[in-house]
């Protein structure tokens, strides 16, 4: 994966990139719009992390210069600023997510990876999450390499919390999915299908949490 | 225009109208009432001239010689003394039928009148204007004309009267209203001027009590209105250095903590390219830069529940099962890898407040019962309607129950001071998550109520909306 940092401050950028690098990114770092304008008219990425207080031209306007220019590939803004005004107008800008600085690694890297699912998803029609892979054109799941059987129902269930992961998905959410299928299905019979789930993806590391008064949420299995 | 600037001219001017304007109408009623004084007059005068007609014309004794020589006159003690007492202000004549002169001023000559009956004119001579009664007469000179002029008209006298009577001292007396107003105005806003000189004076460092016994009855109580806010706004300005300087004191902590273990590998770097850190020390500065981060973005979130920072945007219906359902999804990531349950139990209901205020109280309060609750415990999130006392009307709440270790009742409100910990407490908090809560709650009328968890163990955190908002 190419990704395309630019942040001003060097001590930020290096922590950002070392730890980009580490999770198998391909991290090109700029220190100015005008710089990442530049790379972006010769060369592709598949993701970009922008800084919105950038020295000359900011971050929110890097953004919209890109989207005006035809670029579509996910842009995450980061922000020192938490104020409600900045994020809807980074969102408005043509941004598809913002951290907040300072921000931990990990919660960097699951924004990352669910924005570049989202994208492929728009594209290519195969959603992964770890080892599992749902191919959305022909309906086929692979879990680590191996085929995986699902039912009708068990896909739309499968389908919905992988577009959420790593966030959890509600109950009501699919159960009203199901309702495409079955027209009087009570909340019991989605706890079917999650134990059914449950069932196939456990032996291959995936878990299916339940969130108390929420729904579930899939997730790598930590343990054995 | 600013306020305090118009309020001396504004009240002037109002006042110079107020007593102007019935002064004019004085003047008018004064005027109109001259004028019907002056048209008595003229009819006095028009009566005595024709009482005085008939007079001259019996003072015609005998017929003149020639045409020239006009008329033989005796004149009458009446006519006489008329014409003595108006000096040269008044004058006769007597007119043939022809309309000539044959005694008197020759300017009165004049066509006769057709008949017997007394006619009255006005006539304009030298600047003068005179009152002219004409008679004909059968005299002992045969038919006369008998004209008799008083200059001394009341009309013009009055048109003279005019300015000396009405016009001028009118004039004299607007003017002097006017310095009058203006001194009276400056000297009864003289104690508001003063006020505004000792406030504009005043800077933040100096906000004591204006001294409300020097000013009048009718501004003490602006100058009690301007202690009150000079209180507050020092209770402010207390709260803020307190807390500037609580803030400083607290990041020093971490900082020292990150400072004194990157100065000791610097040091042990000296002569070297490189130095082994050990996973224990990486992770402890971690933990220590995560610390520093934590408590930059509570103070900034205690700043921003100041009340200042809400008074511009109205409050509004905030969907409070969506709140909750966010907080969730935030946290539980966090829950998770401490090996915590967490759950929630939202009714939809709705509440009059700010929704990023109201998200971060719940940030807070989860992350709180995450934070002291050991591995395997349960953490709920709840929203829903309930009483805020037995039998009171049902209220929107939020709230978070944990079965962690609890808060015990003496220590309540010690736990919702900037900066305090409880004695022995686990965990990284730096004191400030409650404290934030509990300005939130203010900011929405209420506070943070605490009581024991469900089992006899754990705390039971939220608040429920007053009655009316």
């Amino acid at each position: 994966m190419r990704l395309l940092l630019v942040e001003d401050d060097v001590l930020v950028a290096s922590g950002i990139k070392l730890g980009l690098s580490d999770a198998g990114y391909a991290v090109d770092w700029v220190g100015s719009a005008e710089r990442a304008q530049e790379v972006m008219a010769t060369e592709t990425f598949d993701v970009a992390v922008i800084d919105i207080g950038l020295p000359q031209m900011n971050g929110l306007m890097l953004t919209q210069t890109l989207r005006s220019n035809g670029h579509t590939m996910p842009v995450l803004i980061l922000t020192a600023r938490d104020a409600l005004h900045d994020r809807v107008q980074g969102l408005d800008k043509g941004a598809d997510d913002y951290m907040v600085k300072p921000f931990e690694l990990p919660e960097l890297l699951a924004r990352l990876r669910a924005l570049l699912r989202r994208s492929q998803a728009a594209t290519s029609a195969v959603l992964k999450f770890g080892p599992l892979e749902l191919d959305t054109a022909n309906r086929t799941a692979r879990v680590a390499s191996m085929p995986l059987e699902l039912g009708p129902r068990e896909w739309t269930v499968m389908e919905y919390l992988l577009l959420q992961a790593p966030k959890p998905t509600k109950k009501d959410k699919l159960l009203q999915a199901l309702t495409g299928w079955d027209k009087e299905i009570t909340p019991n019979a989605v706890e079917v299908y999650i134990s059914r789930l449950r069932a196939k993806l456990e032996p291959h590391g995936l878990a299916l949490r339940s969130i108390r008064g929420f729904g579930y949420r899939l997730e790598l299995s930590t343990g054995p | 225009m600013a306020p305090q600037v118009a309020m001396g001219p504004g009240l002037q001017r109002r006042l110079m109208l107020l007593l102007l304007l019935p002064l004019l109408l004085v003047s008018l009623i004064n005027i109109g009432y001259d004028v019907r004084l002056a048209d008595i007059a003229t009819n006095q005068q028009d009566k005595q001239l024709a009482a005085l007609a008939p007079s001259l014309a019996d003072s015609v004794v005998a017929k003149g010689n020639s045409e020239r020589d006009g008329v033989g006159l005796l004149m009458s003690p009446a006519v006489g003394e008329f014409l003595r007492e108006k000096h040269d202000l008044a004058a006769f004549a007597l007119l043939n039928s022809e309309g000539r002169v044959m005694l008197g001023e020759e300017w009165l000559g004049a066509y006769p009148p057709s008949s017997h009956v007394a006619e009255f004119s006005s006539e304009e001579r030298d600047g003068v204007t005179y009152r002219i009664v004409s008679q004909r007469f059968d005299t002992a000179a045969g038919d006369l004309t008998v004209r008799i002029a008083d200059g001394s008209d009341p009309r013009q006298q009055w048109m003279h009267g005019l300015w000396y009577k009405v016009f001028w001292p009118n004039l004299l007396l607007a003017i002097v209203v006017a310095f009058a107003v203006n001194w009276a105005v400056r000297r009864a806003l003289r104690p508001l001027l003063e006020l505004k000189v000792a406030v504009e004076g005043r800077s933040l460092r100096d906000l004591s009590h204006l001294n409300p016994l020097g000013s009048p009855d009718e501004v003490r109580p602006l100058v009690e209105s301007i202690n009150r806010l000079f209180d507050l706004v020092n209770a402010q300005a207390e709260s803020q250095r307190r807390f500037v300087a609580d803030a400083a004191h607290q990041l020093r902590t971490p900082l020292a903590g990150l400072q004194s273990q990157v100065e000791a590998w610097a040091q042990a770097l000296e002569g070297q390219s490189e130095i082994t850190l050990t996973t224990d020390q990486v992770l402890k500065l971690r933990q220590a830069t995560r610390r520093t981060s934590q408590l930059a973005n509570q103070l900034l979130a205690l700043s921003r529940a100041d009340v200042g920072t809400t008074g511009a945007q109205p409050s509004q219906k905030v969907d409070l099962k969506a709140t909750c359902e966010t907080i969730l999804e935030e946290q539980l990531a966090h829950a998770a890898s401490k090996g915590i349950d967490l759950g929630l139990e939202a009714q939809p209901v709705r509440a009059d407040g700010y929704e990023w205020l109201l998200r971060e109280l719940l940030a807070n309060l989860v992350d709180n019962a995450i934070r002291y609750t050991p591995a395997g415990g349960r953490v709920t999130v709840r929203c829903g309607r309930r009483g805020a006392y037995p039998l009171g009307p049902l209220q929107p709440f939020v709230e978070v129950e944990d079965d962690g270790p609890g808060i015990p009742p003496q220590d309540h409100d010690k736990v919702l001071q900037r900066f305090y910990r409880l004695p022995g407490s686990v965990g990284d908090g730096n004191g400030l998550g409650l404290a934030i809560a509990d300005e939130i709650a203010r900011l929405h009328g209420a506070r943070l109520s605490m009581e024991q968890g469900a089992y006899g163990k754990g705390l039971r955190i939220g608040m429920v909306w007053p009655e009316k908002l």
